[in-house]
């Protein structure tokens, strides 16, 4: 099981600042969180990616992009506007 | 001469001084606008050793050639002067109608010297004339007024052609961080709002009829459609949407919220205060500056009126001072809007205190010592703003920002004052953001999100923001380069993600509006040039190489943990010699005469240089 936090338009549009689901890389945790939130499906999510106006953090750690990235049980990855501070 | 007017209109009750002064073709293309031109004015203008709040300091109001132009975002001008906060060069933009009408003056900038005996309202009228008219009028019953109803009293009396820029109660009282303000938009930082009170001008109202050509009127529209159409995009989105505090949430999920007078990178609280949109305090409305299509402004219900809230005043007078009811923040940021305070200052000045006060350093002081002026308490924090505007009893010492009350306090306070060079920080925890750690430290205005974006880097993904080095230098560089050119241009910083290419889109709209055969490395070096120009100011005025650092608060000889953030002097300090390295500058942080020469800062009014030092 890993977390996805989400910040700002993608907590707006979700309804919602958490999502638990189990997946074994990004790509099917963003799979994942399309299905769980329609709102963000073509807009912040497309496909297995991150919209690039979105970044996804792993554990507050570093930022990830790559859909083959490999998550583990317990992670958290934070999903919040690229645009960040203003 | 096609986007500018080629003069700037000095203002000044002296004899002998007042009149248009022209600005030749090369110092326009070096310098451009906004900041950048302002900058220049303040050197020409300014002599050497000057006080900011005496009569030779010069007040600038600097427009730039895409100002009247149908580029998003243009609507801007900068204030610059040098600062009563830090002595330093400090410059803040401002928006909407007054750039307009001060544009068609007939002038690029307006820059006011010298004091009026009373409190004075200026009139620049360049309706139906070559040279703009001046007259001023005594302020009257507007002194004591909040900038806003300065603002529509003028216009009602004189009618609604005239766009006005005006000072609050605390710019009149000379509080070193007060705003200037239009349209209830702020120049917020640095206290230039003390620097034209200082001058017994309550107000600058500007009108006129001239406007300057476009060279390639069909490729500026063609850009600006362009401009416009990307502005709505999903890399705007976020400032439609929420605003700026949006932030909250995620710089605190980031420990890099600072929280108690930066005793935290986390706060508590930050759900209740932000967690749905404000929580209690429902959103009345959303507002754009004049020429803008993104619309970052959401207005919020405090009582009876709407308050307008960004990140930066939710930050200061919330998690910063311990307050997480937003009914609270939203009037201690409305009170700092009618007094003409910037947030961030008064929040840090009273963060500070607070802490003081739970030290028991000052409660001998306080009108009730008993638990009074502690973290968490909101209606302290509205009581402290009115008393230090007002000046009585503890207000005088809140009132002098946290530097200089830190030295009438003593005890060693002065390393828990939450500033740069006297200019409070902003909403960065810099032991989260290294990044950001170093823009804020080597800022030449102080402690600085504006003019160093450098938390772009640290949220990149290309630098380690807890482990910060030579690369977080190279990418501070940068975002002070880039902002450098938006704030000179001027356009605002919130199209950044927007552009492809900021150097090249910016050559192509400066070659549409000026006919000028400027390529993205001209506009590179320009961008050097306007920050290289402040840091020689700096240097004109007393600027020491110790002045580039923390608070010592943030400074810790413990290695890097990922528990708790923290920052080594041993890091920062090899920060700031790659910045400076990067730069050309030398060890000292000073730029040699080779690179002043080539970026055509050795003129006498920006210093003598490393060479000429004593």
């Amino acid at each position: 099981m890993i977390s996805i936090e989400l910040f700002g338009v993608p907590r707006l549009r979700a309804g919602t600042g958490l999502v638990r689901l189990e997946a074994v890389d990004l790509g099917s945790a963003l799979e994942g969180l399309a299905l769980a939130c329609p709102g963000l499906d073509g807009s912040v999510v497309l496909g297995g990616r991150a919209h690039p106006a979105y970044k996804l953090s792993l554990n507050g750690d570093r930022f990830v992009t790559e859909p083959e990235t490999t998550l583990n049980d317990g992670d958290v990855l934070l999903l919040l506007a690229a645009d960040v501070g203003g | 001469m096609s986007g500018y007017h080629g003069r700037y209109l000095r203002i000044d009750p002296r004899p002998g001084r007042p009149g248009c002064v022209p600005i030749d073709d090369r110092t326009l293309r070096d310098f451009i606008g906004g900041v950048g031109l302002g900058s220049w004015i303040v050197a020409r203008e300014t002599p050497r050793g000057v006080d900011p709040l005496g009569p030779d300091a010069c007040l600038v109001f600097a427009l730039s050639p895409l100002v009247g132009s149908p580029l998003t975002t243009s609507a801007k001008f900068a204030v610059v002067a040098f600062g009563p906060l830090t002595g330093r060069l400090c410059d803040a933009l401002c928006s909407s109608h007054f750039a307009i009408a001060a544009k068609r003056t007939g002038v690029d900038a307006i820059a006011l010297s010298g004091a009026f005996d009373e409190p004075t309202v200026i009139f620049v009228d360049g309706t139906g004339v070559d040279s703009p008219r001046v007259e001023t009028q005594p302020a009257g019953g507007l002194w004591g007024l909040s900038a806003a109803e300065a603002e529509a009293r003028i216009r009602l009396e004189h009618g609604a052609g005239w766009q006005v820029a005006a000072i609050g109660p605390a710019g009149e009282r000379l509080i070193p961080f007060a705003t200037l303000s239009h349209d209830g938009r702020h120049a917020g930082r640095g206290g230039l709002g003390a620097v034209m009170g200082s001058k017994k001008v309550k107000a600058i109202a500007v009108r006129g009829d001239r406007r300057t050509p476009l060279a390639d009127p069909s490729r500026t529209v063609e850009l600006a459609r362009s401009l416009s159409a990307r502005s709505l995009g999903p890399a705007t989105e976020k400032y439609r949407e929420l605003g700026t505090v949006a932030n909250l949430l995620a710089f605190n999920r980031f420990d890099a919220l600072p929280t108690r007078n930066f005793q935290s990178g986390h706060f508590e609280g930050a759900e209740r205060l932000a967690g749905h949109d404000l929580g209690p305090s429902p959103k009345v409305a959303r507002k754009s500056c004049a020429s803008c299509t993104i619309g970052c402004e959401h207005i919020f219900a405090v009582g009876s009126k709407g308050a307008r809230m960004e990140y930066e005043s939710l930050f200061a007078l919330g998690p910063l001072c311990g307050v997480d009811d937003p009914e609270f923040v939203l009037r201690a940021a409305s009170l700092c809007d009618d007094l003409g305070l910037d947030t961030i200052s008064t929040g840090g000045t009273i963060a500070f205190f607070m802490e003081c006060a739970e030290r028991g350093w000052i409660d001998g002081r306080l009108p009730r010592p008993d638990r009074w002026l502690r973290f968490g308490d909101g209606p302290a924090v509205l009581e402290a703003i009115s008393a230090l505007v007002d000046r009585e009893g503890i207000g005088e010492w809140l009132a002098l920002g946290s530097r200089r009350a830190a030295e009438r306090i003593g005890r060693g306070s002065a390393d828990l004052a939450p500033h740069v060079k006297g200019l409070e920080l902003p909403g960065y925890d810099p032991r989260a953001l290294h990044a950001m750690a170093l823009g804020l430290a080597v800022g030449t205005r102080g402690a600085d999100h504006n003019r160093s974006g450098a938390y772009e880097a640290d949220f990149s993904g290309k630098v380690d923001r807890r482990r910060g080095g030579v690369a977080s230098a190279l990418a501070a560089i940068e975002t002070e380069d880039r902002a450098a050119l938006i704030d000179s241009l001027i356009l605002c910083k919130f199209l950044r993600g927007v552009f492809a290419d900021l150097y090249e889109e910016s050559a192509g709209l400066l070659r549409a509006v000026t006919g000028w055969d400027l390529d993205a490395d001209e506009l590179r070096a320009t961008a050097r040039r306007v920050v290289n120009a402040r840091k020689c100011l700096n240097e004109r005025e007393g600027w020491t190489r110790a002045e580039d650092t923390l608070p010592p608060r943030f400074l810790s000889d413990d290695p890097a943990d990922d528990a708790t953030p923290t920052l080594s002097r041993g890091r920062l300090e090899t920060m700031i010699a790659a910045y400076y390295q990067g730069r050309g500058w030398d060890e000292d942080g000073r730029g040699p005469v080779e690179l002043r020469r080539e970026l055509s800062l050795d003129g006498p009014e920006f210093g003598p240089g490393a060479s000429g030092r004593p």
